[in-house]
């Protein structure tokens, strides 16, 4: 099994007629993703790759019985495509665009909350269960299906992860790329809770980084998981109060260092990883 | 993006929130004339964008206009906590009767808009937050729902205001503030002081507003007053290109470039455990082409302290045979004479080392890994 993608997912992408869209679409489709429709706004009745194009996510909905959706337009058109695929009843949002404003994202993850609905991003390479498809941008040839849940605040930092558990023979269950953004959709305990749940997953890698205090409040949960939980948070030598890229990265005045944030998880009974590569190591000492 | 005080007193005045009367002067000349609409004493603020401005010396104050330009003279072209002061804000003094502190901005813990009130406002409000937490009224709002009436009694009561006409006040300016903070994309904006007035009624002493600058493209005024805001040329160079340029460490050696925050820290932290030190780093962001990696590299160069140069991605929506041509082209079309050291994985791997293999192989070195490139990158400089 998997979380949140699984089998039954049936997915649109939003902006498939696009330049990225179109090659994100056919690479999602070579790894077997089950992609029923594209929507762009004008285009419909048009085709990408075999997949027919509509108008709206409501009609995509209608007619393929679409329940999830990728998102490859430009962030300045993310809120209202977001809002749309809230309406349509989509349980499952992955929203890959940078750059989103921050006022937009905070709207749109109180719309999906109050709807239910997971909207994972912004700012995210997406979500990939190993066997059974990828919503998102991850190469799917870095990722073999196993049972290490993976939660990742970085995108190109959760594929070097993969690799290490991979090599070790692990494999991963569902890896969850939260997104990078200060305000995401997810709060890493709902994805916990969801691994923890699954009787297919055996054990969860966080991978954190610095800012914020998102790690240190999954502490708590943690704390209460019967799963064991291996922690790496990147950013050991950033400078305090410097923004280390588009996202939410940084230290302010003292609060979320790797130390603290170390700290908190290995408190919560978490195994803190010093270097990605000791991440297998730690994972060994729980499950063999 | 970071607004000047007087930056942000212009869009608090825009949305109906009072400010002291004040002129900006960014020269001395014709000092009486700027001054003229003014009545003394006035309050003489240097313009910069950092916080401590007054505990620092930056704020002066003056009963005339001679003592105006030798506070002026004083405090123009200083250099104040790393920022060169290039304006002033004059502003006539107001009789205070008490000073409080009242700001919004993104709580990173519930993700939404966060309003923090003190009747304890002025310069010692994080010495405040530190040893009387409990005097700093907060709220969280529900970005659907907007500020009501509710959170501002709630801010009231736990603030400590029970004057009617002080509290109707109060929550006309925290209304006021939050559709500043809502609509033009803020991430942050700040009154400290906050002054209540001898007549009952409250005025901006102080602005820190900050915008966020992914949503700066939608508000032409606001793109009009980043003309005035310094910055570094290399940083604007990469954010003219689309990328963001990070200063690291003035003493590094080593710059970086990568796709996304969690990479290039992690570069950082490999170099710096293998003895060496990151100057500088470019992110490219997603779906870099060729041509736009080759400008990445030419701006990350012009920093003479880089005397060798990682270039670290892994691919998912950037294709690294894209990478690879823009690796080439710069080293073609330009005599760096700094080694780079190129580390590729993920999308089109093989097709990005098939391109590298066409290159001089002394100008540009391949590595299998990240901690092989950190490795390398700091052999390539002895």
């Amino acid at each position: 099994m998997s979380i949140l993608l699984t089998k039954d997912t049936r997915a649109i992408v939003q902006g498939a007629t696009g330049r990225i869209g179109q090659v994100q679409t056919r690479w999602m489709l070579e790894y077997g993703t089950k992609i029923v429709a594209g929507v762009t706004p004008g285009q419909g009745g048009s085709t990408v790759h075999g997949v027919p194009v509509y108008d709206n996510v409501a009609e995509a909905v209608e007619k393929e019985g679409a329940n999830a959706t990728v998102l490859f337009v430009p962030a300045r058109f993310a809120k209202s495509a977001v809002l749309e695929s809230i309406d349509a009843g989509l349980k499952l949002i992955v929203a890959v665009p940078e750059h989103i404003p921050v006022h937009d994202s905070m709207e749109l993850r109180a719309a999906a909350r109050a709807k239910g609905t997971w909207l994972i991003g912004p700012n995210t390479p997406g979500i990939i269960s190993p066997g059974i498809g990828k919503l998102g941008i991850m190469p799917g040839n870095m990722f073999q299906p196993g049972r290490i849940g993976v939660i990742s605040r970085s995108g190109t930092l959760a594929y070097e992860v993969a690799g290490y558990i991979n090599d070790a023979g692990f494999g991963e269950s569902t890896l969850v790329g939260i997104g990078g953004d200060p305000v995401i959709g997810p709060d890493i305990p709902d994805i916990l809770a969801e691994f923890e749940k699954d009787p297919e997953t055996d054990a969860v890698v966080l991978v954190g980084e610095i800012g914020g205090s998102a790690e240190e409040e999954a502490a708590g949960y943690i704390a209460q998981m019967k799963k064991p939980v291996v922690a790496y948070i990147a950013g050991r030598t950033a400078p305090p109060g410097r923004r280390m890229g588009h996202a939410g990265a940084s230290i302010r005045a003292g609060q979320g260092t790797v130390a603290d944030k170390s700290r908190a998880l290995s408190e919560a009974g978490a195994l803190v990883a010093q270097a990605i590569a000791d991440i297998p190591r730690l994972l060994e000492s729980k499950l063999k | 993006m970071k607004l000047y005080e007087y930056q942000g007193k212009e869009l608090f005045r825009q949305y109906g929130l009072p400010t002291p009367k004040g002129v900006v002067v960014k020269s001395l000349d014709n000092l009486e004339e700027q001054l003229q609409s003014l009545g003394f004493p006035v309050v003489v603020k240097s313009q910069v964008l950092t916080g401590g401005r007054g505990k620092a010396g930056g704020v002066l104050f003056a009963d005339n206009v001679a003592e105006v330009r030798a506070a002026g003279s004083k405090l123009l072209g200083s250099v104040l906590k790393d920022c060169t002061v290039d304006a002033l804000l004059v502003e006539e003094k107001v009789a205070v009767v008490e000073e409080y502190y009242l700001s919004i901005t993104v709580d990173r813990a519930s993700r939404m808009p966060l309003v923090m009130f003190s009747r304890s406002g002025g310069m010692d409000i994080e010495e405040v937050a530190k040893t009387r937490p409990e005097a700093i009224a907060k709220v969280t709002v529900d970005p659907q729902m907007g500020v009501r009436g509710f959170h501002c009694e709630m801010l009231a009561k736990v603030g400590g205001v029970t004057d009617p006409g002080i509290k109707k006040e109060l929550a006309k300016v925290v209304k006021t503030l939050y559709n500043l903070y809502y609509q033009k994309d803020a991430t942050l904006v700040e009154v400290n002081p906050l002054m209540l007035l001898t007549d009952g009624t409250l005025i901006a002493a102080d602005a820190k507003v900050d915008i966020d600058d992914s949503a700066v493209y939608r508000h032409a005024d606001i793109r009009a007053m980043e003309e005035a805001v310094p910055v570094a040329p290399l940083v604007k160079e990469a954010r003219d290109t689309g990328f963001l340029y990070i200063d690291v460490d003035e003493t590094g050696t080593v710059g970086v470039i990568s796709n996304g925050s969690g990479m290039i820290m992690s570069c950082i932290d490999w170099i710096a455990r293998q003895g060496g030190q990151v100057t500088c780093a470019l992110d490219l962001g997603g779906g870099a082409t060729a041509d736009r990696v080759a400008e990445g590299i030419k701006i990350v160069l012009k920093n003479s302290r880089v005397k060798s140069l990682l270039i670290s991605i892994f691919g998912g929506i950037t294709r690294c045979d894209e990478i690879a041509g823009g690796v080439l082209k710069a080293v073609t079309e330009n005599d760096f004479g700094v080694p780079i050291v190129t580390r590729l994985e993920g999308t089109n791997k093989e097709k990005g080392l098939q391109i590298l293999s066409e290159a001089d192989s002394k100008k540009i070195i391949v590595a299998a890994s990240l901690p092989e490139a950190a490795d390398k990158v700091l052999k390539a400089q002895q």
